[in-house]
């Protein structure tokens, strides 16, 4: 697979687009292809002649930054999915917040050595073939001939149709784990969790449960939306949302806020003879961060949390 | 001979030249901006200059065994941010008590780096 993955590498310093072609060429990728700019970048993914299937973005360059060049190219539809990692030597907890916010998939801080580089395109790589096959799945359901065949099961942290304030749970959990490398721990993890939704995913099919999950997932943003936050459908009704440690949350009224958001759609589950929508929220999590399986801790012990599994005492309920 | 000073991957070898000709001119462009720094030109602007410079030389040096110049350029890059967000009154201190020091250090891993070329 990797030997047919087309990159596009940008960043200002030719000295890196050196380093990285023979990188990548002697871990067997292709030589990938080299803008030294936003605009140039840009432009070459606005070609329909060009087909890249990964793009590496620096953050710092001349005009415009790697984080307005990634908002630009998650606008774009055939981009929106395209996994974007981040390659640069930025290392503030800013950056690396901004980037996740504007959809970057993953984060790289210069200098880059092979054995992390070929472990990280790896990653992308597999990224890639699962967003080929769930777009051969979309192309099914959107075909409404074959909806059953659109297969996913009620655990699979599915991407989430309409929803932009969401990000997918691999880039999620990326995000903890730059923060980590980075030895940036202000951050704290909080589950939320649909009440039913494995009753709801055998009720309806896949395209009305993912909607459903968007639905939950539009409403969980909008109570967030006055601090800074990530977040993501982990599967199994359940979504995962990173806060900054620095602004504690009100629970209570979170709740009340949530309840509120998610009464919108009383009305209209009400006429499809749906229950109401019903959100438990758990109890927030920290963790001092350092490797893979600790960032996966502190997300499986957030999701404890919200089913009740944890000994944690405060859950909240909205809806 | 050695790509550097520090253990580099050996395959550096062949892009060392391209390194060092970039590394050579950036010298360059630092000791324009130094100038101007020492010459109470726009300090703003040189240390926002030299800044850039650094974050690229950061970016790469450890890669082809240079892992000293790779820090002390993240030293700079960090010294002129902080200076960059000083008032005018604190600026012209700044630069002359923590950035021209810096950038002998600076100078000396370039040459260091340079004298290395084959």
């Amino acid at each position: 697979m990797s030997a047919n993955m087309r990159y596009l590498a940008v960043d200002d310093d030719p000295a890196f687009h050196f380093v990285l072609t023979k990188m990548m060429t002697q871990l067997g990728y292709q030589p990938p292809v080299c803008a030294i700019s936003a605009v140039e970048a840009l432009k070459y993914l606005s070609d329909p002649q060009e087909q890249f299937d990964a793009i590496l973005l620096d953050i710092q360059m001349p005009g415009m930054d790697g984080i307005e060049a990634c908002q630009h190219i998650r606008a774009m539809p055939h981009h929106s999915e395209t996994p974007i990692m981040m390659v640069t030597t930025m290392n503030g907890r800013e950056f690396v917040d901004q980037a996740f916010a504007v959809g970057a998939t993953d984060y790289l801080t210069k200098p880059i050595n092979r054995i992390e580089l070929q472990a990280r395109l790896g990653m992308l790589d597999r990224l890639v073939k699962e967003h080929a096959n769930a777009r051969s799945l979309q192309f099914a359901m959107e075909s409404m001939d074959d909806v059953e065949s659109f297969g996913f099961a009620f655990e699979d942290a599915v991407t989430l149709p309409k929803c932009g304030s969401l990000i997918d749970y691999l880039a999620l959990e990326n995000h903890l784990l730059t923060l980590s490398r980075l030895k940036l721990h202000a951050h704290t993890a909080l589950a939320f969790q649909v009440v039913g939704g494995a009753s709801l995913f055998r009720r309806l099919n896949r395209m009305e449960f993912l909607d459903c999950m968007a639905d939950v997932g539009s409403a969980i943003a909008a109570c967030m939306k006055r601090q800074t936050f990530l977040l993501a459908y982990a599967g199994s009704g359940e979504f995962v949302c990173i806060l900054n440690r620095q602004h504690p949350v009100d629970m209570q009224e979170l709740e009340q806020e949530l309840s509120s958001e998610l009464m919108v759609y009383d009305a209209v589950y009400d006429s499809l003879g749906l229950p109401m929508l019903e959100v438990r929220i758990g109890a927030t999590v920290t963790s001092g961060l350092f490797s893979t399986s600790a960032v996966k801790t502190m997300l499986g012990r957030a999701r404890a949390s919200v089913r009740g599994h944890s000994g944690y005492p405060m859950q909240y309920m909205a809806g | 001979m050695t790509a550097g000073p520090e253990a580099a991957d050996p395959w550096t070898l062949a892009l060392l030249p391209q390194f060092l000709d970039l590394t050579a001119s950036r010298q360059n462009e630092i000791d324009i901006e130094r100038g101007n720094l020492e010459a109470g030109e726009d300090p703003l602007s040189a240390a926002r200059e030299i800044g850039k410079i650094a974050h690229k030389i950061a970016g790469t040096a450890a890669s082809f065994g240079f892992g000293g110049l790779g820090r002390q350029s993240q030293r700079i890059e960090l010294i002129c941010n902080q200076i960059c967000s000083l008032s005018d009154a604190t600026r012209d201190e700044a630069v002359k008590t923590y950035l021209l020091p810096a950038l002998d250090d600076l100078s000396g891993e370039m040459t260091k780096a340079l004298m290395s070329a084959p």
